[in-house]
């Protein structure tokens, strides 16, 4: 039985997200079958990209199987449009699938 | 041009799959007991009980092989009994 869950920890400073890390496996099902994991991937991997294009100085980030860590160090409008955009999707994404993924907004 | 992360949309699977179990092995069925009803007629050397250990023991007219089989020794009609309070044997009468 597939246990875990993805967690996704939200950490502010001067109420802007400064660190973003992702950890954990859905547990929704193994790989190949795993759609929420495979959302998850989707919705990160284009929005790191689409920072990274813009100005690949804004932003460092780590991933491996199952967690994926990223700093944001400059904030601009279109950047943080892109970031809200993402946790949106994954807060979506959490309501449909409670069990497999969590937000976690760190104070 | 930046390095772009690659897309990998089982990133946060699980690897193995829902695990192995070890067991799943079984020998083959002996196909074990009565060979023979109560009431029954049988040949001789009719095998009446394929069985492990003596459940039924061998009766009047019945012979036990060394896998533990009880058959019968004439022909005649099988007949299951009680011996004491918790034995059973099967015996082979000419009559029924």
């Amino acid at each position: 039985m597939l246990n875990n869950m993805t967690n996704v920890n939200i950490k502010r400073k001067n109420n802007q997200i400064n660190k973003i890390v992702i950890k954990g496996h859905t547990g929704y099902d193994v790989i190949g079958h795993d759609i929420v994991c495979s959302s998850i991937s989707s919705i990160v991997t284009t929005t790191l990209n689409a920072i990274i294009r813009l100005n690949d100085k804004s932003i460092t980030h780590k991933e491996s199987s199952g967690n994926v860590e990223i700093n944001i160090l400059n904030h601009d409008e279109v950047i943080d449009i892109l970031i809200d955009n993402m946790l949106d999707l994954l807060n979506s994404l959490s309501k449909q699938y409670p069990k497999n993924i969590k937000i976690n907004e760190e104070v | 041009m930046p390095r772009l992360i690659e897309l990998n949309i089982q990133l946060f699977a699980h690897k193995k799959g829902q695990g192995s179990t070890k067991n799943g092995r079984d020998s083959i069925s002996k196909r074990l007991g009565a060979k023979a009803a109560d009431g029954e007629y049988v040949t001789g050397g009719s095998i009446l009980y394929r069985q492990r250990g003596t459940k039924i023991y061998p009766g009047k007219n019945v012979g036990i092989g060394s896998d533990d089989t009880v058959y019968a020794k004439i022909s005649g009609y099988v007949k299951y009994e009680r011996v004491g309070k918790c034995k059973k044997q099967v015996s082979i009468y000419e009559e029924r």
